[in-house]
């Protein structure tokens, strides 16, 4: 009788444990939807803590990935030197003209005392890991709130816009990338300044939207952002116009296949926003 | 508990805690045409039909917890479907044991699909952006072509076969 009675009781208790996890569960699902600020805040701290300790396993993986890319691109390299070498022969004309040119510079660089934008101030990071899933694109990168850098500030690569902060930590913060489908953007299309807008869709070519007239718009022509969000600087260059069947999409100026460092922008101080109501509010 | 048992149990929780973390690798940024293959899943789902007193309901939960605050998915969400689906696979294990592998994919993909269709329900009722059922349909297809990779390689290099015991199947069920 005695073992019977012990497995029913431990049956007993089981059950218990199981429904007051569900009940946990089911709660903390609720308080991700109605109070997602203080979730989302409390699973960047877990992600501050867990996720750096997890380097050790992670940096194999990702110098495994940089070996094959490197194979890759030796192939391509070596291909483009042997062009190269041919188109160099072609070159020494112009040697002369450009070591007249570089002393004009050299000049202008002293004569101009360029100062730089405020807004346009930046930190450099690293990206981490890769917290996208098969429906998002995005990134953990190693700057965060301890650095200076705020919710909505603009990342770019060295050459175009990759993304921008979507959720920020004490020492780490996500982006979400220009390709991720939850991504919009109003953009600038040049030289003839028409407004559009620019949204992700999980491939490499977001779309172009909204824009006013498709007989303006040709292939070719440069995309930056407008700034009239008023969360990026505006003119970050995007990428440039391509023509598709339904429409028109962007090619990416920046470069997707070798992500590793990357810079945050401060957002501009025109607008500090509390809430996404304040950008209604007129000033 | 024995060391056989614990040595499994240890076996699950490390291979899991890999599967789990291993997607965060920044490799490739590039966007995917097609979304890769959920192995955790598989795999939870694999052992948990052949040897579930070695994949306790409290790992698998905490696993599942684990991925969803590194990936960015409503906290919570997929543990719930575990315990649901943890309970449905003890009480019809014993459909699983004639070693029919078809009729135990066809169920892998079954309850795959309610999971993502779960999971977009609860989305699209509480205004959450989502991807939408096309991409959750290619979810389901790329993943059930994994389950049987994941099988075969715990057959063959962790030996993990189907296991009766009383204490958690009952033929009165």
């Amino acid at each position: 009788m005695a073992p019977k009675t012990n497995s029913l009781g431990w049956a007993t208790v089981k059950f218990v444990l199981l429904v007051l996890t569900s009940i946990i569960m089911i709660i903390c699902v609720v308080l991700w939807r109605v109070d997602n600020q203080r979730i989302e805040r409390l699973r960047m701290d877990i992600i501050d803590s867990t996720v750096p300790n997890f380097s050790f396993l992670l940096k194999p993986i990702s110098n495994l990935g940089k070996v094959i890319t490197d194979f890759k691109a030796y192939n391509r390299v070596y291909k483009q030197n042997q062009e190269l070498k041919s188109e160099l022969q072609k070159m020494e004309g112009w040697r002369e003209v450009a070591l007249q040119l570089d002393q004009d510079n050299a000049k202008l660089r002293a004569l101009s005392n360029l100062k730089l934008n405020p807004n346009l101030v930046f930190l450099t990071g690293e990206v981490l890991a890769d917290v996208g899933g098969p429906f998002s694109q995005s990134a953990l990168i190693n700057v965060g709130l301890l650095d200076g850098i705020k919710e909505g500030a603009a990342v770019l690569d060295g050459l175009g816009l990759v993304g921008r902060i979507a959720t920020i930590g004490k020492d780490t913060s996500r982006i979400i990338y220009v390709t991720d489908s939850n991504f919009s953007i109003p953009v600038t299309i040049l030289p003839i300044r028409a407004k559009a807008i620019m949204k992700g869709n999980n491939s490499l070519y977001p779309e172009l939207t909204f824009f006013d007239s498709e007989e303006d718009i040709q292939p070719g022509y440069r995309i930056v952002t407008s700034g009239t969000d008023g969360i990026f600087v505006p003119d970050l260059l995007v990428g440039s116009v391509i023509k598709s069947k339904n429409g028109f999409l962007i090619k990416l100026a920046a470069d997707f296949a070798n992500i590793e460092f990357l810079r945050v922008l401060r957002p501009p101080k025109s607008k500090n926003l509390k809430k996404d109501v304040d950008l209604l509010k007129k000033e | 508990m024995n060391s056989l048992s614990f040595f499994r149990l240890t076996q699950f929780f490390l291979i899991g805690l890999t599967l789990a973390v291993l997607p965060l690798a920044p490799v490739n940024f590039i966007p995917r045409t097609f979304p890769s293959p959920d192995f955790l899943f598989c795999f939870i789902v694999a052992w948990h039909l052949r040897d579930p007193q070695s994949s306790p309901l409290p790992l698998i939960l905490f696993l599942t917890l684990l991925v969803d605050i590194v990936q960015f998915r409503p906290i919570g969400l997929w543990p719930i479907f575990m315990i649901l689906l943890s309970n449905l696979i003890t009480i019809n294990r014993r459909l699983f044991f004639n070693g029919q592998f078809l009729k135990e994919l066809l169920f892998f993909s079954t309850i795959f699909f309610c999971g993502l269709m779960f999971e977009l329900f609860f989305l699209t009722i509480t205004f959450s952006p989502n991807n939408g059922f096309g991409v959750a349909a290619q979810q389901v297809i790329i993943t059930s072509f994994a389950y049987p990779v994941v099988v075969l390689i715990l057959y063959f290099l962790l030996r993990l076969r189907y296991k009766t015991s009383r204490f958690f199947f009952s033929e009165s069920l």
